[in-house]
């Protein structure tokens, strides 16, 4: 049994050169739990997630998965210890087919039965994906590329799958899809982190939420609570 | 015209006037650099209005310099034209041909336009090397002249109509179509502009300058063939020159064309090959420190240690 | 108004009027052919059928229609005003006859999208907001009659969004007849006068927008239960 949080970020602050963006966020994530970050386009979810991939090193705190501190690895070596995103507008490999999608996302898996068997379970979490599995993944509708990329994320069996901006671009039928799919793998028991600025979405998804404005953490706790604040229904849900 | 626009024109105009003069003052050695040296800024300005303004990279360009030598030899030496007229007849001929060959290849993009225009370049090398009034590998030698200043004169007249163009370009309706083509071609074509009209007349403009220089190197150099024409590395110098000067500039491919004109002057002192390993150092200097070309360095007065290490990091990134 | 890619419909038979000074919002699934029919009226795409009547006369190609991009589309290495020129001098019903009229017409529409104060910047300098503004003014640049705004509420929150809800009114107001896409329903109910339901590349429906958003078709192809839930709050 695992104790500890799988993701920790502790007193975080990183920007861009001289442009300071994030300043002391600390938030957690406890095994098997589906957390959410939510905030506005500037507040600095982008960033927070690059400090934690690898992709900026933060000037000042720490990051840590399965109490194993990572702050500063590169991203090579972060995604093999079991950082899994799914980024914002997908990523898909647009010339390859869906299968192929779906295997580039097994790709430092070793064990070919368990990579068809995975297979074959996204297919039946994401039905369509199944009836599209030889289509180029590029010539696909966005709620469905959607679909193909959290599978390809769910492929590398990670410790921590992180969504960045799932519901960019979507349907509100489609996110009804996805908001129902994601609670089925948060239910078999994948840690999630939800990164999002359609609040809504957000609160639906994920039990615990934080709040990001202007790099900082200025609201966290259970998103039952964080739904009746009054900022938060202000800024956040047009209430 | 405000006034920075004003000091500007001022001060080319001093330029012009400086060189028009320079001849009275200069030995004959300076005076051949400076020969080559318009040659070369004259090819990088033509380049640049196809290859900087317009965002199509062009690895042919050679072809269009050499149809205007071609046509200037063909001209002199076989139809015994007085070269008053050959010349002119090169711009054209160079120009209509470019303009041809653009219809169907400026459908194609990126890598696969470059790829087509070498394709154009070598393809001409081959045809003139085996018709008979180009005077196939062997060549064709034209009438000597005594004097290198009509050379000089004629080379700098075309520098700076080509450098005209340019200059207009940056400031016309034209010019932002090029440029907004260059940035994306889609949104240029949903805004109405005419894509491959306006690519067309760019290619055509670019070929048409790149055959009036070849017109005036056929018979400055008194003989040419074809390897010696359409080679390559002419393409490539045009090409480093624009880029390393400042492409989608004015005085880009000028800057570009003097340093490294000079530096190669310098260095094929010592030894010829080095100058072909200093274009490949070149590239690789300004794709690294200074991707906007030497130009933009200077405008923003942008050269510092730090922001040589902030290019290569995200260059890494 | 149809379009077939080989075997398949991507718009089947959409036929719809716009009237002048309207606003007309038009929902639908990703892939019912949204985008589609758009390029279809522009004249970007080719249409395999149908007809587009502009002013009562028929109209091959082009007309008075300025367009914004789903994913939009800057040019990059110029400033926002010379982003803005490029749509003064390039209007599909005339152009600014010179650089320096396309300037004052650039810096008026900027003002207009209060974005004056970025006028300098280079394009890819701005954030999100600022970049949909700036595509927003060079599409205005091009005086259009009819403009087409592709999901420009995309990552706005609720105030950004009540902002250009506002702005867009404003530019109604000035004249322009516009088509909406949206998946914001907050935008789409606040600024419709009418909406229009695509699916599947069909019309499913139009109408008002308490009626639209109401029909239980709309809610089962597009709308969803979570709206749905959330609208009965």
């Amino acid at each position: 049994m695992r104790s500890g949080p799988v993701l920790e970020v502790e007193q975080l602050s990183a920007g861009y050169g001289e442009v300071q963006i994030l300043r002391h966020v600390s938030l957690r994530v406890e095994a098997g739990e589906m957390v959410t970050l939510v905030g506005s386009n500037g507040a600095g979810k982008s960033t927070l997630l690059n400090a934690i991939c690898g992709i900026v090193r933060p000037t000042v705190g720490r990051v840590r998965l399965d109490g194993t501190d990572i702050t500063g690895w590169s991203s090579e070596a972060i995604v093999a210890q079991g950082i899994t995103q799914v980024p914002e507008g997908r990523r898909l490999f647009p010339q390859m087919t869906v299968r192929e999608n779906l295997l580039m996302g097994a790709y430092r898996r070793r064990d070919h039965r368990g990579i068809e068997r995975d297979i074959a379970a996204m297919y039946e979490l994401f039905p369509v994906l199944k009836d599209r599995q030889r289509q180029r993944a590029g010539s696909m509708s966005g709620g469905e590329q959607q679909m193909c990329a959290i599978g390809r994320g769910l492929m590398a069996r990670p410790r921590i799958l992180i969504l960045d901006e799932l519901s960019l671009g979507l349907a509100p039928i489609m996110l009804d899809v996805l908001v129902d799919a994601l609670q089925r793998v948060h239910a078999e028991g994948t840690t999630v982190f939800v990164v999002e600025q359609d609040v809504a979405t957000a609160f639906d998804l994920a039990t615990i939420g934080y709040v990001l404005e202007n790099g900082r953490v200025v609201l966290s706790g259970p998103t039952a609570d964080l739904r009746s604040d009054p900022h938060v229904k202000k800024a956040y849900l047009g209430l | 015209m405000p006034p920075t626009q004003w000091t500007r024109a001022g001060v080319a105009a001093l330029v012009v006037l400086a060189l028009s003069l320079a001849p009275v003052a200069l030995s004959p050695f300076l005076i051949q650099f400076l020969i080559n040296l318009f040659m070369l800024a004259a090819l990088a300005e033509s380049w640049n209005i196809i290859g900087g303004f317009t965002g199509y990279a062009s690895f042919g360009n050679v072809a269009f310099f050499g149809i205007g030598a071609y046509t200037t030899g063909v001209l002199l030496t076989v139809l015994k034209w007085p070269f008053a007229l050959a010349l002119p007849a090169s711009g054209l001929l160079a120009m209509a041909f470019a303009a041809l060959v653009g219809i169907p290849i400026l459908r194609l993009k990126g890598h696969y336009f470059a790829i087509a225009t070498l394709g154009v370049a070598e393809t001409m090398r081959e045809i003139v090397y085996n018709l008979k009034i180009t005077g196939g590998g062997t060549g064709l030698t034209m009438p000597i002249t005594k004097s290198a200043l009509p050379f000089f004169y004629l080379m700098f007249g075309i520098l700076v109509a080509a450098t005209a163009i340019n200059w207009w370009l940056s400031a016309s309706r034209f010019g932002y179509g090029l440029v907004a083509i260059r940035e994306d071609e889609d949104a240029a074509m949903a805004m109405g502009i005419n894509a491959a009209l306006y690519k067309t007349a760019a290619f055509a403009l670019s070929g048409a300058f790149a055959g009036l220089v070849g017109g005036v190197s056929a018979y400055w150099i008194t003989f040419i063939d074809p390897d010696g024409v359409f080679k390559v590395i002419i393409t490539i110098q045009m090409i480093i020159m624009a880029v390393f000067g400042g492409m989608g500039t004015v005085v880009g491919p000028l800057l570009g064309a003097l340093v490294l004109a000079s530096v190669s002057e310098l260095l094929s002192t010592q030894l010829v090959s080095l100058a072909e390993l200093f274009n490949g150092l070149i590239v690789i200097l300004v794709v690294l420190f200074m991707p906007k070309g030497l130009a933009e360095v200077i405008s923003k007065r942008e050269f510092s240690l730090r922001t040589l290490a902030r290019n290569l990091r995200e260059y890494r990134m | 108004m149809t379009k077939r890619f080989g075997g398949l419909a991507a718009v089947s038979e959409v036929s719809f009027d716009l009237q002048g000074g309207e606003i007309l919002g038009l929902i639908g699934p990703n892939g019912s052919g949204k985008t589609t029919l758009v390029n279809l009226v522009t004249g970007a795409l080719p249409r395999t059928a149908g007809e587009v009547r502009f002013r009562g006369g028929s109209i091959h190609g082009r007309l008075g229609v300025s367009r914004t991009f789903q994913i939009v589309k800057p040019f990059r290495n110029l400033t926002v005003i010379e982003n803005v020129m490029v749509g003064a001098l390039f209007g599909s019903r005339g152009g600014a006859p010179s650089l320096a009229e396309a300037r004052r017409r650039a810096e008026e529409v900027l003002d207009f999208v209060s974005l004056s104060h970025r006028a300098q910047t280079a394009a890819d300098g701005l954030n999100v907001p600022e970049r949909k503004r700036m595509e927003l003014a060079r599409a205005l640049a091009m005086r259009p009659a009819v403009l087409l705004l592709d999901e420009v509420m995309a990552g706005l929150n609720p105030a950004e969004i009540d902002a250009a809800v506002a702005l867009i009114k404003r530019i109604r107001d000035r004249g322009t007849t516009l088509i909406v896409i949206e998946h914001v329903m907050r935008a789409i109910r606040d600024l419709s006068d009418r909406i229009m339901v695509l699916f599947h590349g069909e019309k499913l429906t139009e109408g008002p927008p308490v009626e639209v958003l109401n029909n239980p078709e709309v809610v089962s192809a597009y709308l969803g239960r979570r709206y749905a839930e959330r609208a009965g709050a």
